[in-house]
């Protein structure tokens, strides 16, 4: 059974990379033993994708990874065809599953401070792409010390300008870009917690084509062309999203459905 | 939520900051209003090597069990770090509260290899505890150190207020109880020394005044308090499978050097070569039960999620339940698809059927480590293994498949000559040769590849070879070019692979292993000059210790080449680890002479170990009683 799993990481742990989340993910879940799928060939890994790697010292309520389960999908039909070679109704190679509920109980039951499993949905099989193929945007929260009318101010102006050029860093050297209709939404707000920061709110295009990094956001807002006059911020990452069949964004989150 | 000693800022500056932050899966968080001892136990290294280390994580666990105790762990900063705390002034902290290390109880250290003595200093800098013993007050820690270079502490006597000699199980507890009883009783440091001193097994330097000769040699070992023994006796583990062993060890978030679940199966070793001091230190050689390792074995994979298991051990050959634990082993592994690995495995038939079950379809390849290339050098050494046993080994192994093999020699040993290092070319070119003949062109998966690796010997304390000669770097370096000429001029030098290790590196740790306390002064010169890191091939400079030496009036050719006479007082006879003086120097005889000893299996020839035995038995070899007689020092 293909599953999209939902994730938080908060606190210290924005202090690890995206390989050791990796790693650290394939350790926790052979501590719960749920049985899952692994490659073939010389040295199987766990079958383990992520939507987009969070970069250090992000903080996120809303990182993905597709994994499969090595157990039946309760929504396929048992008179189906076998897939691979192995009917999704034959209890000899496939478990019987756990819901959601169970899982997000068990998997939650070996994290350690600092990552938190959210959701756990199953995926149907027969769509194509995974969590990193379908991401199509995100948003973030990015809080500084900066009076909110002030930034508010500067989102509003950013947001009027017809274009704002950025520079993007390639594998090649570096690319000038227009970031504008990346963009999709950007506001601010105090912070609830502490009346001194900030909250700016970004909602923009994400994935594999077309990812806009809040970073250019922030010296764009800054007119710093190399980030040197940035204040100081905390990134957030909130959520990612795909584009529904009605053309509008889509949590990952609410992609699929609740196992049972 | 975790809080850390640095900000951000700091953090996202600095390579691998996981390092510092603590919080892993294993990892001990205590409530302080219930602490009545705060440990920190430090490896001085960098993060990723200290975690790879077993006995850190035996330690923690024993400590951790008791409720008063709490056991946090600190490693050497990298060097961005380093100089960050030097220039903001941060006091280094442990990694689990993020506290202070200076306003803990005890900072220990163990002390795996010598050239991490300077890395010892830099934490004790940064931790803002003075370096010298004598200048610390009740509120720094007491600093102890403990691992294999303990048996010989008097390099580093400046540094510490008390060693531990053995094993943790032993006397930790203990120790901690004296202390928390003086500390109730407010007592003062040195009060508390002179107690830790009366236990078995503690060794507080600042207790003795040691003299010596015109011509350099130790001349005479005082006690200065009448709780400070002359004789100081290694503490040991009777019962292994009934004692301390961590079920939830910590699993680090980054890629330690050793990325597995690690089962200690044995400690010990019947074989007895002569230039290993691992052997002779952990004698009474003593197994862990059978039962014990299957549940440990699957508590540990259970708890840690880990994709490696790894057995630990000086020769797993020797464990004599190996069959049935790796048949367990093998399937449990299989079962939840863990990696098995086996290390100091002798190359036979059977461990061969082993590795092909363990494995991965693409072999990897089989070490063997003959450590001289001729016979005669072998029997020197006390290294058994025959040319023949290495050839079928090599030929069983190609038959099986493999066609990759490593070879480990060292180089400068005692009696060696010319012939010896060329007899190394020869011996790889006939394991090649082994191959071409045994391997059918047809069932070839290309070349045979064969990596020959020299490492230096040192002569270390405690070992029959203690009373060896070394050579000088230059000597060193030909001897290499002696052996890589050799593999040169064979037949099939194209499948051999040649390298050797530093020589530099090899004459310091000579230096250090049988060093004394003169050695203390030119330890902290070299730090002070910038030395840290020196066990990693780009930090070490050898010119800082010429100086060094040079500067406290010390030749590095006193402690390395000089002849050491049958009567000399070693720096280190005051430590007692069973095996007597006697026994290693009768060792030392039969090597010139090349006359090999039986195992401990095969024949007991009185070590001394088996002191440690009730009724002086030796288990090895049934009821025969052993005339191990003490060495009186």
């Amino acid at each position: 059974m293909k599953v999209r799993v939902r994730f938080a990481k908060y606190g210290t742990t924005r202090f690890l990379g995206h390989l050791d989340v990796m790693r650290y993910f394939q350790k926790a879940l052979r501590r719960t033993d749920t049985p899952c799928s692994y490659t073939e060939g010389f040295s199987p890994h766990m079958i383990m994708s992520f939507a987009e790697p969070l970069g250090l010292g992000v903080t996120s309520t809303g990182e993905y990874f597709d994994m499969e389960l090595d157990c039946i999908d309760p929504f396929l039909d048992p008179a189906a065809p076998p897939v691979d070679g192995r009917s999704s109704a034959d209890p000899a190679t496939f478990s019987m599953p756990r819901s959601s509920a169970q899982l997000l109980a068990l998997w939650n039951s070996v994290m350690t401070e600092g990552f938190e499993i959210l959701s756990i949905r199953r995926i149907d099989p027969g769509r194509k792409g995974n969590a990193m193929s379908i991401t199509t945007a995100a948003s973030y929260e990015i809080t500084l010390q900066k009076d909110a009318e002030e930034i508010q101010t500067l989102c509003r102006e950013l947001l009027a300008r017809e274009h704002i050029s950025a520079v993007k860093e390639t594998k090649t050297g570096t690319k000038e870009i227009d970031i504008r209709p990346l963009i999709y939404e950007l506001s601010a707000e105090p912070s609830e917690t502490d009346p001194e920061e900030t909250v700016i709110k970004l909602f923009a295009s994400g994935g594999s084509a077309a990812n806009l990094k809040p970073e250019l956001v922030m010296r764009a807002l800054f007119d710093s062309a190399d980030g040197s006059d940035v204040p100081p911020y905390r990134l957030h990452r909130t959520d990612m999203f795909t584009t529904g069949e009605d053309g509008r964004f889509l949590s990952l989150g609410l992609t699929g459905e609740e196992i049972p | 939520m975790r809080k850390t000693a640095l900000s951000d800022d700091i953090l996202l500056r600095v390579e691998k900051p996981a390092r510092y932050i603590g919080g892993e899966v294993g990892s001990s968080m205590k409530d302080l209003s219930r602490i009545d001892i705060r440990f920190a136990m430090c490896f001085p290294d960098v993060y990723e090597i200290g975690m790879s280390h077993l006995g850190l994580q035996i330690i923690y666990d024993q400590l951790n069990r008791r409720d008063d105790i709490w056991c946090e762990r600190v490693f050497s900063p990298w060097f961005d770090l380093h100089n960050i705390l030097m220039e903001t002034k941060t006091p280094l902290f442990a990694v689990e509260s993020q506290d202070p290390v200076k306003d803990f109880d005890f900072l220990g250290f163990t002390i795996q290899f010598e050239l991490c003595y300077t890395n010892i200093l830099q934490v004790l800098e940064l931790s803002g505890i003075p370096l010298h013993a004598e200048d610390r007050t009740k509120s720094d820690p007491i600093v102890m150190g403990g691992g294999p270079c303990t048996c010989n502490p008097e390099p580093l006597a400046d540094f510490f207020d008390l060693f531990y000699l053995g094993e943790s199980e032993t006397v930790m507890y203990t120790l901690m109880d004296v202390y928390k009883a003086s500390k109730a009783a407010g007592e003062g440091r040195r009060a508390f020394l002179k107690r830790a001193a009366a236990i078995p097994g503690i060794y507080v330097p600042s207790l003795y005044e040691v003299s010596y000769n015109e011509d350099g040699t130790v001349r005479e070992r005082r006690s200065l308090d009448p709780c400070a023994p002359l004789i100081i006796r290694k503490q040991v583990a009777d019962e292994l499978s009934d004692t301390f062993y961590p079920t939830h060890p910590i699993v680090p978030f980054i890629r330690a050097t050793q990325d597995k679940a690690v089962l200690e199966i044995q400690r010990g070793c019947i074989r007895g070569c002569r230039f290993c001091q691992a052997g002779m230190l952990y004698r009474p050689t003593r197994r862990r039960s059978l039962s014990f390792l299957k549940e440990r074995a699957k508590v540990l994979l259970e708890n840690t999620g880990y994709e490696e298991l790894s057995l630990s051990s000086l020769s797993s050959s020797d464990y004599p339940e190996l069959g049935e634990l790796l048949t367990y082993l093998i399937d449990l592994c299989s079962e939840k698809k863990v990696n098995i690995s086996l290390p100091s495995l002798r190359i036979d038939r059977f461990s061969l059927d082993v590795m092909e079950k363990v494995q991965d379809v693409r072999k990897s390849s089989l070490t063997f480590a003959p450590e001289a290339g001729s016979q005669k050098l072998r029997n020197v050494i006390n290294k058994g293994l025959t040319e023949e046993s290495i050839l079928q080994g090599a030929q069983e192994a190609f038959k099986g498949g493999w066609n990759k093999v490593k070879l480990y020699f060292m180089l400068g040993l005692p009696f060696e000559e010319e012939d010896d290092r060329k007899a190394i070319a020869r011996l790889a070119e006939s394991i090649s040769e082994t191959y071409y003949d045994t391997v059918p062109k047809e069932m070839r998966h290309g070349k045979c590849d064969i990596t020959v690796s020299t490492s230096f010997f040192v002569a270390k304390p405690f070992t029959p070879f203690q009373w060896a000669s070394m050579f000088d770097e230059e000597d060193y370096l030909s001897y290499a070019k002696t052996v890589r000429e050799a593999i040169r001029a064979q037949k099939n030098q194209k499948s051999i692979r040649y390298n050797w290790h530093e020589a530099d590196v090899t004459v310091i740790e000579g230096v250090l292993a049988r060093g004394d306390r003169r050695l203390g002064p030119v330890i902290e010169d070299v730090y002070r000059h910038g030395a840290l890191y020196e066990a990693w091939t780009d930090h070490f400079s050898i010119e800082l210790w010429k100086e060094a030496m040079k500067r406290q009036g010390l030749t590095i050719q006193f402690y390395t080449k000089r002849v050491r006479s049958a009567d000399e007082v070693f720096p280190w006879d005051f430590i007692d680890i069973g095996v007597t003086k006697k026994f290693l120097l009768k060792e030392w005889e039969r090597a010139q002479r090349a006359e090999v000893t039986p195992n401990c299996e095969e024949h007991c020839s009185g070590c001394g170990a088996a002191s440690y035995h009730a009724g002086n038995v030796c288990p090895f070899t049934g009821n025969q009683t052993v005339n191990a007689v003490k060495e009186d020092v």
